[in-house]
């Protein structure tokens, strides 16, 4: 028997430490899908840090316009704009309402999604398709709109998709959303291969756990801190470190990464054991997430 | 821009192993992201690596916390033409070695009560014969292991799996290296068990 030992459980650097240089995205428009809460609005701050312009898009622009003001209290210029990423008219309007205020968008965040535990066979078709089509066809729906006008330009460009740590085990109880996170992650890829030769760059950040405020007691403290204790680094993680690493991949010093996936969830997607707790099918679960019964 | 990453680094001490273009990037952007350098050889055994791990410690009047280990040269020779020598040349710099040296770090932090990272820097799985093959593909999972095994002390380890590990063009090998130098330090605190390329074309393990 192993001797315990204590926990010593890292935190990240604080939010306001500098990570990449001031000026780093001073070139750069930045767009956000489902920018106006969450990861969304994680990966806008790490991009206003750097120094960016940023269109925050949502479908809610009175939640846009508050992180708005967030990065222009930072000293950063931004935009709010509404658009429903299913609609490719809404998509390219989007664009042109960002680029006439802000110039050629030069790297989109793929961020728009949404999600819910559902027991597959209970799962209507407008909840499949709400899921989806925000995730898959939003994502396929941006990303092109930006692709053909950065070529249109014959400009170099970056992409980051948000994904999820489920994407390569499956996720009982997430029927909709587990297919839809890896189809970002394998269109990724194939994103990568179509435009590396225009010189756009396309990655994936994988997230596990980050709580926020719109996510399910995501706002308490306490619930917070006992999820952390289910995941191996001990901790659930911290919006600005979901930030950082969609920047770094979209920063000058990524500038040959293309094509990639990377898993940021404190080893909680590689949680495993070989004696476990008895199997409970998601249907007979208290919380269709959860062990037990 | 500036060539090299910013001071993500508060002035560890890295021990690195291996050879070739790609570990020798890595090496470089560490040192300018704020790391102290030290070198070890590929080791054989514990033994081997925990006396090097305490003689970088000894030269740099620090603590050793972070290790990065690439391979070696990759034989491409067919399978059936290999002889065992060669075989185990292979297997030793491309898996045996990063075991022995990631084990006796996690050790020294763990009776040091430190925290620490691991980078294994490796060639896709078909960027060599069998040896690299197989040697990738347990290395890949190892990673995943000894992340989850060592994240509650502080300990994280993870892969950087690309072609361009073993040699390729400016830009590449600086993007390799301010890659390695982001996952070792504290920003990437919840990146564990990862397993990334730098190129689109870089194939790795399914679910990397």
């Amino acid at each position: 028997m192993a001797t315990k030992r204590p926990n010593r459980i890292v935190e990240p650097p604080f939010a306001e430490r500098s990570f990449l240089p001031e000026a780093v995205f001073s070139e750069d428009v930045v767009m956000v899908t489902g920018g106006s809460s969450g990861m969304g609005r994680g990966m806008a701050l790490a991009f206003a840090q750097g120094g960016a312009k940023l269109a925050i898009v949502g479908r809610d622009l009175e939640k846009a316009q508050a992180v708005v003001a967030e990065i222009e209290a930072m000293g950063e210029t931004a935009l709010a704009v509404s658009a429903d990423v299913r609609d490719p008219v809404a998509v390219s309007a989007a664009f042109d309402t960002a680029e006439a205020a802000l110039g050629p968008v030069s790297i989109l965040a793929n961020n728009a999604g949404g999600n819910f535990p559902a027991l597959a066979e209970a799962l209507s078709t407008n909840a499949w398709n709400a899921i989806t089509r925000i995730a898959i066809d939003g994502t396929f729906l941006c990303s092109t709109e930006f692709a053909r006008r950065r070529l249109a330009l014959g400009a170099r460009g970056a992409i980051v998709n948000n994904s999820a740590q489920y994407i390569w085990t499956g996720f009982p109880g997430d029927a909709h959303s587990a297919a839809a996170k890896t189809a970002v992650a394998t269109m990724t890829r194939a994103f990568a291969r179509d435009w590396k030769d225009s010189g756009i760059r396309v990655n994936c950040v994988a997230a596990g756990f980050f709580p926020h405020g719109a996510s399910t007691n995501g706002d308490d403290p306490d619930v917070v801190e006992n999820l952390g204790r289910m995941i191996p680094a001990g901790r659930t993680g911290r919006m600005q470190e979901f930030g950082w690493a969609a920047a770094f991949l979209c920063s000058p010093f990524a500038s040959a990464i293309t094509g990639q996936v990377m898993m940021i969830d404190g080893g909680e997607s590689l949680r495993r054991a070989l004696m476990s707790p008895d199997f409970v099918p998601p249907n007979q679960r208290s919380n269709v997430w959860g062990y037990t019964a | 821009m500036s060539r090299t990453v910013p001071s993500w680094l508060e002035d560890p001490v890295a021990i690195v192993i291996g050879e070739g273009e790609g570990v020798e990037a890595v090496a470089h952007e560490l040192a300018a992201a704020g790391a102290t350098i030290a070198r070890g050889p590929v080791a054989g055994s514990h033994a081997v690596a925990a006396e090097a791990i305490v003689a970088a410690s000894a030269a740099a009047r620090d603590p050793v916390t972070l290790l990065v280990h690439a391979g070696g040269p990759v034989s491409t020779m067919r399978a059936e033409k290999l002889d065992l020598a060669a075989w185990r040349a292979g297997m030793q710099a491309g898996l045996d070695s990063r075991f022995f040296y990631a084990a006796e770090l996690a050790k020294s932090l763990i009776a040091q009560g430190l925290t620490g990272s691991i980078l294994f820097l490796d060639l896709p799985e078909d960027g060599g014969g069998t040896v690299q093959a197989a040697a990738s593909g347990g290395l890949g999972n190892l990673t995943k292991t000894l992340a989850v095994e060592w994240a509650r002390d502080g300990i994280r380890v993870n892969t950087i799996a690309s072609r361009v590990v073993g040699g390729g063009t400016k830009q590449e090998l600086r993007s390799l290296g301010a890659l390695a130098s982001y996952l070792v330090s504290d920003f990437a605190a919840y990146v564990t068990g990862s397993i990334t390329g730098i190129d689109v074309d870089d194939f790795l393990l399914p679910g990397a």
